[in-house]
């Protein structure tokens, strides 16, 4: 199982709730045997989308900013069939270090437009029988931030191609082990190796 | 007279040349006629820009209303924006002064308003965390329609959206909500769905002829499941 993890906390240190929940999930992930690329967002040099349109237009499937690590990101999305965003929950949706991977994403769409659950979507340039998983931390339960997610994760879904998604939110002091109990039993994860 | 400051910040990559920018024009306009004095600034210049980004934080602090403007990307706001509005909210950490409030225009390329929702969450979420009262957001589908024109030269295609404007303005001034209706107005179709996708597929290709690159829009630059 090929899996693409957006590791979207803060830097070490800012966040240690939202930092435990990507080790959890990287013990998951390892536990499991998948051929993972883990994506430190935090670390990584991207740039703002421009809103050109040019990866769908001038130069198709392949965005014009060339000069920093997003194209990584796109190439691992292509063939990839497990998404995993993880992001402290801010104002009811992801952080900038996971939004501005998550803006640079449409060279994986194509420009035209189809019908999903009676709404207007794109097409996936590279279609594939995917899965997502969506974790988010919050420092204490809130219920109108973890509403307003799963909202946003549910319409993140939709535009993927309608694909099946898992929303996770851990808050307060969830420890390692629990987040790992936790996400283990998810069936997004499937059955532990053995 | 109305002494009261009003902010627009537009927060598109685009900048002068955004639908956004507009967008939020319009409802300025309206607002000057009633006597708020205005102050337009542009997010994107300022990414990198202490100087600038100073500045915008200064106006962010000193606005009786502050109106953002952007496009809808990826079902939320742009990520430069969370960024500005996490840090706008870190800086105040409860010690915001009273008497601010906040209104969003928001616009998406899909032809269903509904796309937008969850920014208009993302947007009362985050004027309550910092402070602000809430007094709505104004979203439309179909931007693409808009092309970036100032709404005046659209024409009777964004008539709902100018009548939208135009009456959010009359709540604004008097910082009060703008109401479901006037919300329902601004969210109105600017022409039959069938017809707007016609032509935005069109577009596309249009644009790609010009371009050279008609026969490769669906060109698969990296190599799916072979990729490691």
């Amino acid at each position: 199982m090929k899996a693409v993890f957006f590791k979207g906390s803060p830097p070490a240190g800012r966040d240690p709730l939202s930092n435990r929940a990507a080790a959890a999930v990287s013990a998951v992930l390892k536990s499991r045997g998948w051929e993972t690329k883990a994506f430190p967002l935090a670390a990584m040099d991207i740039k703002a989308c421009r809103g050109c349109f040019s990866c769908w237009t001038r130069t198709p499937g392949c965005c014009v900013i060339r000069d920093d690590d997003q194209e990584a990101i796109l190439r691992a999305w292509s063939g990839a069939e497990r998404i995993i965003l993880l992001t402290p929950i801010t104002f009811g949706g992801y952080a900038p270090e996971l939004k501005k991977a998550l803006d640079r994403i449409i060279p994986v769409l194509l420009p035209f437009f189809i019908r999903i659950q009676g709404e207007t979507h794109h097409p996936q340039r590279y279609p594939l029988p995917r899965r997502l998983l969506a974790v988010g931390t919050l420092k204490q339960e809130d219920a109108g931030n973890e509403g307003a997610f799963r909202q946003l994760v549910g319409r993140n879904a939709l535009n993927m191609g309608d694909v099946e998604a898992t929303t996770l939110v851990f808050s307060g002091d969830a420890s390692l082990a629990e987040m790992e109990r936790r996400l283990s039993q998810e069936p997004f994860f499937g059955a532990e190796a053995s | 007279m109305n002494s009261r400051k009003v902010l627009l910040l537009v927060a598109s990559p685009r900048g002068a040349a955004s639908t956004s920018k507009s967008l939020g024009e319009h409802l300025l306009a309206v607002l000057e006629e009633r006597g708020m004095a205005l102050k337009t600034l542009q997010l994107y210049p300022a990414l990198g820009d202490e100087r600038k980004m100073s500045e915008l934080l200064g106006a962010v602090d000193l606005c009786d209303l502050l109106v953002l403007a952007f496009p809808l990307y990826v079902d939320q706001l742009p990520a430069p924006l969370i960024d500005l509005l996490r840090l706008v909210a870190e800086r105040r950490n409860g010690q915001a002064r009273t008497g601010q409030a906040l209104a969003a225009i928001v616009n998406c390329g899909f032809p269903e308003t509904a796309h937008c929702r969850p920014a208009a969450d993302i947007v009362r979420l985050f004027s309550a965390q910092a402070g602000f009262r809430f007094l709505g957001c104004l979203a439309t589908g179909m931007g693409g329609a808009i092309g970036n024109r100032p709404l005046g030269k659209a024409g009777a295609i964004v008539r709902h959206q100018r009548r939208a404007l135009d009456r959010a303005a009359a709540f604004l001034c008097e910082s009060r909500e703008i109401p479901a209706d006037v919300l329902a107005l601004m969210g109105r179709a600017m022409m039959p769905r069938w017809f707007y996708n016609f032509v935005a597929d069109r577009g596309w290709k249009k644009a790609a002829k010009k371009y050279g690159t008609a026969n490769r829009l669906f060109d698969r630059h990296y190599d799916g499941r072979q990729e490691t």
